[in-house]
């Protein structure tokens, strides 16, 4: 994302020597693919990089603004069950949706509920104690961030191939970027020089730019991906688990619960519960969460048990899962970093931000290029 | 462009083109739809 030759003001001519960038024509024809790419859409691009950079941390920073989620871990760990019945004894009124395991040590245990006037909230419980901490918002910086930057908040089935197609252009810079470096691959520790600003910032996106490469190749392919999942190109779900006819709606047993877990344990011991859901009728619990399949999204590894009779309903593996479906369950965890914990997240973060800094270190050395193309043209100028 | 000289980012601006107004327009939208998702 350079600056470009061809741009729509009276330095084009005085500029296209200026910012010629080799010999050959081929490379000159990926520079300006390139510069106007970068240049065109860096408002957008760098938005979207922006965003999902932040996102990374999005409930760290969720915990930093709400005490609810805040919890001092100890050694006792409350059980399913616990966590299940605090929700539903804090709120009898509101349905329980769901509940996940806390994100890290310090972060309370999150039951989504919804009202009865049908808007949700969470419930924060503390996993040690079991104990509700209290409520929350539905839209949080995580909402705001993950719905910015996969949608920008327009409807989904505009705005996700919106945001998705910039996996295009992100993959054409890429490409153009390893005809225009010539040997980028001895690029990775030429340090800056700082005795111009042009030549300092170009090296900086050049720096930037090769250490970013395998970042920037798995954000377009896995952005590609759900742009080609946006235009229906998406995996067949996973087969349902069968639920029991459902009865009049009642809060679940917290005693059956960890009855089920503790079944559900013994027979699959694999299985890092990460997730439940209880029937509205409190008699039948589905469990999520990560086992043997590596790269794949809690939802792929689930079971179901019948809350009465603690009969296993059914089981999905991870590793059960076709091509297809194995493609999109790889997409998430990939993208957004979330499969190794936060060594790994603090990589995608800073890589992020290195994407984000590519786009505006770009056009900051396009208009670089043409100042100095049009202090150049003024010298020139006949007094 | 003639006049007085610009700064590298305001010749960037002016080298986006038509595009720029098109990225605002969406920053609008964006900003008109945030308060429908907090009432959520």
């Amino acid at each position: 994302m350079s600056a470009t030759a061809r741009q729509p003001t009276p330095a084009t001519s005085a500029n296209a020597k200026a910012a010629k960038p080799g010999k050959g024509g081929g490379r000159r024809l990926w520079f300006d693919l390139h510069s106007w790419v970068g240049l065109k859409l860096c408002l957008f691009m760098g938005f979207i990089c922006l965003t999902g950079t932040l996102a990374v941390f999005a409930a760290e920073i969720d915990w930093l603004l709400h005490p609810q989620m805040r919890v001092t871990p100890t050694d006792q760990h409350a059980s399913w069950g616990t966590l299940v019945a605090a929700a539903q004894r804090a709120h009898p009124d509101w349905v329980l949706e769901g509940l996940r395991a806390p994100h890290a040590s310090h972060f309370a245990a999150k039951a989504q509920m919804r009202r009865p006037d049908g808007r949700r909230r969470f419930v924060w419980i503390d996993p040690y104690s079991g104990q509700v901490t209290g409520d929350t918002h539905w839209f949080s910086a995580h909402r705001l961030l993950r719905n910015t930057h996969r949608h920008l908040m327009i409807p989904t089935k505009y705005g996700v191939p919106l945001v998705a197609a910039l996996s295009l252009p992100l993959l054409i810079t890429l490409i153009s970027s390893l005809y225009i470096y010539k040997r980028w691959w001895r690029g990775f520790f030429s340090w800056p020089r700082a005795d111009r600003p042009r030549r300092l910032w170009g090296d900086v996106h050049r720096l930037l730019g090769v250490w970013s490469l395998w970042f920037v190749a798995l954000i377009a392919l896995t952005g590609g991906w759900y742009l080609i999942e946006s235009l229906g190109g998406k995996a067949p779900p996973q087969r349902d688990i069968a639920l029991p006819e459902p009865g009049p709606a009642a809060p679940a047993d917290a005693a059956a619960i960890d009855r089920a877990v503790a079944t559900l344990g013994a027979r699959w011991p694999a299985l890092e519960i990460r997730g439940v859901e209880v029937s509205p009728d409190g008699g039948a619990l589905v469990l999520d969460g990560q086992a043997q399949a590596w790269l794949v999204r809690d939802r792929a590894n689930v079971a179901g048990i019948d809350l009465r009779d603690g009969r296993l309903l059914g089981r999905h593996e991870g590793g059960e899962l076709g091509v297809h479906q194995r493609i999109s369950e790889m997409a998430d965890p990939l993208h957004f970093g979330s499969f190794g914990g936060w060594p790994v997240r603090l990589l995608w973060f800073l890589f992020g931000a290195a994407l984000t800094a590519l786009s505006f270190t770009g056009v900051y050395l396009y208009g670089l290029r043409v100042a100095d193309a049009l202090r150049s043209a003024q010298r020139r100028k006949p007094a | 462009m003639s006049g007085k000289p610009r700064g590298p980012w305001a010749l960037a601006w002016h080298g986006m083109g038509r595009w720029r107004w098109l990225w605002l327009a969406l920053l609008l939208v964006w900003l008109y739809l945030m308060p429908g998702e907090f009432a959520k």
